[in-house]
């Protein structure tokens, strides 16, 4: 599904990634741990494609991402989905059309322009609603909904597209522990049941051990571990976190 | 650009207009300060100074005479017929064709002017490049764009009007394209300065799914700025009928024709009918498109409830004017009933080729670039005499014309009097006011520069008045409350708030001006404006190019220096 080979990743001669290599299977479940900084985000910008290493190579569900053509480019895109802490929705549509927006990599133009007038695939929308709980918002306006709704209709987003991979870059950040807790068991289970895989980073470590049966240990750009959930004992943890 | 972004990223501030002018106050530490103006400003201070003594020594006072008491009896005739105006069925009937006609040459200018708004917005901002070229360096398309749409915006709709006279003869298609490119370059820079300000991250969340760039823009930064870009539209509508009203001036019928032909009449009672109209027209106009933006504002911060109208209301509103839009501009159309098929006839190319023949070389005869330096100077001494002149007036008057500061009975019938003079004042186009303004001054500077200060100290009158119902209440609220009189509360606890987004809307309104100064200046003001109406009358086509370079080289001129002067605000 996805693959690292030695990637360097540098923002004005600042190194964010330093020479990580890693593996991930399909349907594989996999966290990725470490602090504001460790370079999760940009592990997570590589996987989808929105970031190209400066050295290194990356491959993405088995082609050579920075050597394909725009549009082939595209059409791997569409294939990963993502989830990010601000949700990053449009807060004054209705909710449908933030759902419908999965489908936009496979509209053309024209429909996509119809379907803001009168939204099609009404009933796929409402399904992937109703699977993330919220089946009832179909027609709210997105930015009256709570933090913890819009990252559902985030999710609904993504299910609509039908990606053989999701990315999540923190997505519980932003809510409470309750939500917190509802958004990782419903990605959990969205992974579990359709044998997607799932590519999480996490600020906090409460969920690693418990939703994921992989983890990844970053800091300071580099993969300090990479083990299956049993082997992992906390005092692995408090490295990650340690002031050098 | 300015703008408070709230922690959930969402833009609040919809007032382009504010925005556009970059004045960033911050409530409690400026509060009791001076306008920042007069401490890192000091040199354009300086400038502003030396520019009006420059205009007022143009105009030599105290030299020659001025003033021509021979037109005051007059002017006696003019005002007295402001209270009996022409009543009779004929006029009555007239009155609302020709108001008719009006409006619906400013819906389809305005129209014309969103189609090329909305196509030069996108393709001018940053943001559709990036969205397509991924990592390279994509600076050059949009700057290519932008400065593309400089040059219809620094010509005044009445020169593209005299353009397209000579294309297409006296055709309504005349009077909609003239007001529809200088208003669509416009509305196209500040459409790209809305999409570039409207967050990217639901952009970029759609681009990094795969998918296609113009659609991921109609899902996200299109209905994302949208109040915005509606908001700025309506706003344009308030414009596009002054402008309308000008352009009748040059024959494209409607009020402005009327006025202008009983203006030269001297039937005064006639006259005044068509003023009122023209006033009438132009509140009904500022009062629905100032309610839709209110409106339109309250919906996107409708979590701070601050809006006097029910949701509901607000909702049901917005819709009704949007329709009352969609109806009002094929409605439009077909009152004009503009031949659009004069835009791909031969004959058009024809002309346009002779035109073009006849314009080149440009007359660069040395003995006359002296002249037209001389007259560039008096031009923009002539604008910025008008403008301080406007400004000054604009900020004395917004205070009687603010709800919030005019409580008392006696208070708010001087509010409605304060206001309907500042609607008279701006309801009237400026060329306009020159030609009353002729009748007591000798043709020169002055009576150009007090006709443009009184039409733009009605527009900044206004625009002031809102900026001071919009300010922080707290500190007058404290200042009153320790017994302070109203005036020195007002002094202490308003001005100082309000002072420094009343310059810069002056400042902005310099931009409109010197635009300005080429109409007055056509009907015998001076400048630059008289002689492109000689070089016209005489078919000077290669004077006319140098002028209008010349006129194009001012406006870029005083652009930048009010962009920066603003700057210095900040």
């Amino acid at each position: 599904m996805f693959e690292l080979e030695n990637v360097s990743v540098e923002f004005e001669n600042v190194a964010a990634l330093r020479d990580v290599t890693l593996r991930v299977g399909q349907g594989e479940r996999v966290v990725l741990v470490g602090a504001s900084g460790a370079g999760k985000s940009t592990l997570l910008a590589l996987l989808n494609g929105s970031l190209l290493p400066t050295r290194g190579r990356v491959r993405l569900l088995g082609k050579n991402f920075a050597q394909l053509s725009r549009a082939e480019q595209r059409a791997t895109q569409r294939h990963i989905g993502s989830i990010y802490q601000q949700f990053h929705l449009v807060p004054n549509l209705p909710v449908i059309h933030n759902v419908n927006a999965g489908h936009l990599g496979a509209w053309s133009f024209a429909r996509a322009a119809w379907s803001l007038a009168r939204p099609s695939q009404r009933e796929t929308a409402r399904r992937a609603l109703a699977q993330v709980g919220i089946a009832e918002k179909i027609d709210a306006r997105t930015e009256s909904l709570s933090g913890g709704q819009q990252q559902r209709v985030a999710i609904a987003r993504v299910l609509v597209q039908n990606p053989q991979a999701i990315l999540a870059d923190e997505p519980i950040s932003s809510l409470d522990p309750e939500r917190g807790r509802e958004i990782m068991d419903l990605l959990r289970d969205i992974s579990v049941h359709s044998a997607r895989t799932l590519v999480c980073s996490l600020h906090a470590v409460e969920y690693a051990l418990t939703h994921f049966d992989r983890v990844i240990g970053l800091r300071h750009g580099q993969k300090v571990f990479d083990l299956p959930t049993a082997q992992v004992s906390p005092h692995l943890f408090d490295a990650l976190y340690q002031t050098p | 650009m300015f703008f408070v972004l709230p922690p959930n990223g969402q833009i609040k501030n919809l007032s382009y207009l504010r925005m556009s002018i970059n004045v960033a106050y911050k409530e409690s530490s400026r509060a009791l300060t001076l306008p920042r103006f007069f401490k890192r400003g000091r040199p354009w201070l300086w400038l502003f100074i030396l520019l009006i003594a420059g205009s007022l020594a143009q105009i030599g006072i105290g030299q020659r005479e001025l003033f021509n008491p021979a037109g005051l009896p007059l002017t006696g005739q003019f005002f007295a017929a402001a209270f009996a105006p022409a009543r009779d069925a004929d006029i009555l009937a007239l009155t609302f064709t020709s108001s008719l006609i009006t409006l619906a040459y400013a819906v389809c200018g305005v129209a014309v002017s969103l189609v090329i708004g909305i196509g030069g917005g996108i393709l001018s901002s940053e943001v559709w490049w990036l969205a397509h070229a991924r990592g390279a360096s994509t600076r050059a398309p949009w700057v290519v764009t932008r400065a593309l749409l400089a040059a219809p915006r620094a010509m005044h709709e009445v020169i593209w009007g005299l353009f397209f006279i000579n294309l297409f003869g006296l055709d309504p298609l005349v009077a909609i394209l003239a007001l529809g490119i200088p208003f669509g370059a416009t509305t196209a820079k500040v459409y790209g300065e809305i999409l570039d300000e409207t967050p990217r991250a639901p952009l970029y969340a759609l681009l990094h799914a795969g998918t296609a760039p113009h659609t991921a823009f109609l899902y996200t930064l299109l209905p994302q700025a949208a109040p915005q870009l509606l908001s700025y539209a309506f706003y344009r509508f308030e414009c596009a009928l002054r402008a309308a009203a000008v352009l009748g001036l040059i024959g494209a019928g409607g009020l402005g024709f009327q006025i202008l032909l009983s203006l030269q009449a001297l039937n005064y009672d006639e006259l005044w009918t068509f003023l009122y109209a023209l006033c009438v027209l132009s509140a009904l106009t500022d009062l629905w498109s100032s309610q839709v933006r209110l409106a339109l504002e309250a919906r996107g911060a409708h979590a701070a409830n601050s809006f006097t109208l029910k949701p509901r209301w607000t909702s049901l509103f917005l819709k009704m004017s949007l329709l009352a839009a969609l109806l009002l501009i094929p409605g439009s159309f077909i009152v004009v009933a503009a031949n659009f098929g004069k835009l791909v006839e031969p004959r058009t190319f024809e002309l346009l080729a002779d035109l073009a023949a006849r314009s080149v070389p440009p007359n660069l005869d040395a003995a006359r670039l002296p002249k037209l330096f001389f007259l560039a100077a008096q031009t923009l001494a002539m604008s910025a005499l008008a403008i301080a002149l406007a400004g000054g007036i604009g900020i004395l008057t917004s205070y009687f014309a603010a709800r919030n500061l005019m409580r008392s009975p006696f208070e708010r019938v001087t509010l409605i009097l304060t206001r309907a003079l500042l609607l008279l004042w701006r309801a009237i186009p400026a060329p306009i006011w020159a030609l009353l303004c002729l009748f007591v001054f000798f043709p020169g500077i002055l009576p150009g520069a007090i006709a443009i200060a009184i039409h733009n100290a009605g527009v900044l009158g206004r625009l002031m008045a809102e900026t001071i119902e919009n300010a922080n209440a707290r500190p007058l609220r404290a200042l009153t409350a320790l017994g302070a009189p109203k005036a020195q509360a007002v002094l202490y606890g308003v001005m100082p708030l309000t002072l420094p987004q009343s310059l810069a809307y002056t400042l902005y309104r310099w931009e409109v001006g010197v635009r300005e100064t080429v109409v007055v200046g056509m009907v015998g003001a001076g400048g630059l404006g008289l002689l492109l109406q000689e070089q016209l009358s005489s078919f000077d086509y290669r004077g006319i190019i140098v002028t209008l370079f010349a006129f194009f080289v001012l406006t870029f001129i005083v652009d930048v220096m009010s962009a920066s002067a603003r700057k210095a605000l900040r």
